[in-house]
């Protein structure tokens, strides 16, 4: 029996049982209905670390369109400095209605984050019997 | 994974249950049948359409009043790409009609019901499980592997989701099956090659870019696999069946229109994306790299043949690499989507169940742990990518989506049984209880649900053309939570008229509706859909009421 599984312990089977034991344990592990209750703490901070985190890219991204749309109004407000540029009206137009189009869809997503972190914080904040006031979202 | 095993070269190997004497006389098959006939039909009319299954219920509700699929009904019109898909005529011809047409049968005979709008597709879902069996036990006398890929088939979600839509993604699976019977025996008949032919080309009126990715993949695969190029009276008699089917479409399709948009600097961005859609949701990395290395000096050696001897895997080596080849060739449309590989899901079964079977019958532990992990889990699909930090999970997903580690098939049964407040339907309850027949609602998204249940309304905005009517200040708006922009990036004008254009401080009461503004509804794709609803807070949905018509209430 021994021999006949040492035969099969070739280095491709020892590969297989290894990647199958990870994903098993790994999988078992993070999957959200199990990793609630072995690991709360970490599956809990890193759901809103990584949620935060693409909330802060949508900040960023309002942040950068409202500057864009600002400075391409003040261009167009101000033929001179577009000579200067040697950019033309209909083209800045064109790049204007880009870029509120991106500010709204940017704003929209920053919108939407608000509401999945506060909900990630609540259900948090329950799974784990930790007492916290829930924060009221104002939406768009 | 038995890479140093030689696979049992043919014939039934030992331990197997003796081979029936027709696939249809298996009771497993049809189990498996019944079984995905359960997945498939149960609660199907539950949740309401989303807008691309309502823009095809739409034309098909056309179809039944017109006999063509017109795009308008004489009050509202049909278009998510802003009139480009219908000329002065006003008859649709941006996609292919056979989903139409085959959606008009089903509200024939069942009523204008969302059951009845997808019951044909659902009902070619589970055809199409029994073709998977069929294709394998007929051609490789195999009971086990083909029991095994119809059950795969079965119970992956994505696919069952797909199937459960009034689209054409079953049809497709359907014909790209039965177009496999002149390319899996080296030597064809006639009879399997008209098949094919007429196979390819309704494939072409289900959705062209079926055909235009599938048919050069799998003659390329065949080419590669078997290393002689078919014989010229096979490919005549494909070509001449499927071009008889086919041409009559380039007359009724504006292929050329989409054509227009082809822009070939979002190839390499496709190919990323879709490879992502590959190995989350259909062909694991750790198979996929594993088949790559079992099949090494195949792609290495040209020289000389050095790929599979056995029958059973070339046929797998030939799936695997049409896959391929179709994903290759869809990079090259602008539009990405998971959508558009649904018919490959088969050949997908058929793979799994060939690994899964070699494994368990060279070692009975670990084919047992594969074949669960593959059919109950997608821990196989996520975790390497999540270990390679990899994965890949828009801002929308949220871990009770198929994009996290998941038993999918709970998730698809909870959703099931539990039902889900779907934004469409309460969208359309609402008008219906508090608009009055011809009021005129201007809505963002969602406009062709709305067209589709509620008819009586006149319905603006979506994605369709500029109208003026839309800042004709009408009785109703709904400005849903995400805006859509055009192929220029402008924004569309429902929702430039609701933001910028229409006064709603001075003309509309604003008013809140208790339920989420979920982005679209009963989507399919993995990264949209929602099996479990979101608990508060969420963004509800807005809808703005002109002034003059509170005295209604």
């Amino acid at each position: 029996m021994i021999r006949a599984f040492m035969k099969k312990t070739s280095f491709q089977y020892l590969a297989l049982w290894v990647g199958l034991g990870v994903i098993t344990v790994v999988g078992g592990v993070n999957t959200p209905e199990f990793a609630k209750h072995i690991i709360p703490q970490f599956y809990w901070n890193n759901q809103i670390f990584w949620t935060e985190r693409q909330l802060v890219y949508a900040q960023r991204d309002m942040d950068y369109t409202n500057w864009s749309v600002e400075n391409l109004r003040a261009t167009l407000e101000n033929p001179l400095n577009a000579q200067e540029l040697q950019l033309q009206k209909p083209a800045l137009e064109i790049a204007e209605r880009k870029m509120i189009a991106r500010r709204q869809r940017s704003i929209e997503k920053e919108n939407l984050l608000k509401f999945k972190v506060e909900r990630l914080k609540r259900k948090a904040a329950e799974n784990m019997g930790v007492d916290r006031e829930p924060q009221h979202v104002e939406g768009l | 994974m038995t890479p140093d095993i030689p696979e049992h070269a043919a014939g039934v190997p030992a331990g197997a249950p003796p081979i029936v004497s027709h696939w249809y006389k298996d009771p497993w098959c049809w189990a498996i049948a019944v079984l995905a006939a359960f997945l498939l039909f149960h609660q199907l009319g539950q949740r309401p359409f989303w807008q691309d299954e309502a823009e095809t219920a739409c034309l098909a509700k056309n179809v039944l009043k017109y006999g063509v699929p017109k795009v308008t009904d004489g009050v509202s019109i049909i278009s998510q790409e802003q009139g480009r898909e219908y000329g002065e005529d006003m008859i649709w011809s941006w996609s292919p009609w056979m989903q139409i047409y085959v959606s008009a049968l089903g509200l024939k005979i069942g009523g204008i019901n969302t059951f009845a709008g997808r019951f044909p597709f659902a009902l070619a879902g589970v055809i199409c499980i029994l073709l998977t069996y069929r294709m394998v036990f007929v051609h490789y006398r195999d009971v086990q592997w083909a029991r095994l890929a119809a059950l795969f088939l079965a119970l992956t979600v994505p696919f069952l989701l797909f199937a459960r839509q009034n689209r054409y993604y079953t049809l497709g699976a359907i014909l790209t099956i039965l177009s496999m019977e002149a390319f899996i025996p080296r030597r064809p008949t006639s009879a399997a090659c008209v098949l094919a032919g007429i196979s390819m080309g309704l494939m072409f009126h289900a959705n062209y870019l079926l055909l235009f990715s599938f048919g050069p993949a799998i003659y390329m695969a065949k080419l590669m696999v078997e290393r002689r190029l078919p014989r010229l009276k096979e490919l005549l008699i494909v070509v001449a069946c499927g071009a008889v089917i086919i041409l009559p479409g380039f007359m009724l399709y504006g292929i050329g229109k989409q054509g227009g948009m082809l822009d070939f600097t979002k190839i390499p961005s496709n190919l990323g994306k879709y490879f992502s859609d590959f190995v989350q949701f259909m062909l694991p990395l750790p198979i996929g790299l594993y088949l790559l290395y079992r099949w090494r000096h195949f792609f290495l050696t040209w020289t000389e043949y050095r790929g599979p001897e056995c029958e059973r895997e070339r046929f797998v080596l030939m799936l695997g690499l049409t896959m391929v080849g179709s994903v290759v060739v869809l990079a090259l449309i602008p539009q990405r989507f998971l959508r558009y590989l649904v018919h490959l899901y088969p050949f997908l079964a058929v793979i799994l169940a060939w690994l899964c079977i070699n494994l368990w019958r060279n070692h009975k532990p670990s084919g047992v742990i594969l074949g669960f992990l593959l059919l109950f889990t997608n821990w196989v699909h996520i975790i390497p990518m999540e270990i390679l930090g990899i994965v890949n999970r828009p801002w929308q997903t949220d871990s009770k989506m198929l994009a996290y580690p998941n038993f999918p098939i709970k998730l698809f049964l909870t959703e099931l049984v539990r039902g889900y407040p779907d934004v469409n339907e309460n969208i359309i309850t609402y008008f219906k209880e508090n608009a009055e027949p011809g009021d005129t609602i201007l809505i963002t998204y969602g406009d062709l649900p709305l067209l589709f249940y509620a008819d009586e309304f006149k319905i603006l905005g979506g994605l369709r053309a500029d109208d003026p009517e839309a800042l004709d200040n009408p009785e109703w708006l709904v400005k849903r939570c995400i805006s859509r922009t055009d192929r220029d990036g402008f924004l569309l004008q429902s929702d430039d008229a609701i933001l910028n254009k229409l006064d709603l401080e001075n003309d509309y009461d604003r008013l809140e509706l208790d339920f989420a503004d979920d982005q679209f509804g009963n989507r399919a794709d993995p990264y949209y859909h929602q099996f479990i609803p979101n608990e508060a807070p969420y963004q509800k949905v807005v809808v703005y009421r002109r002034k003059d018509l509170r005295d209604r209430q």
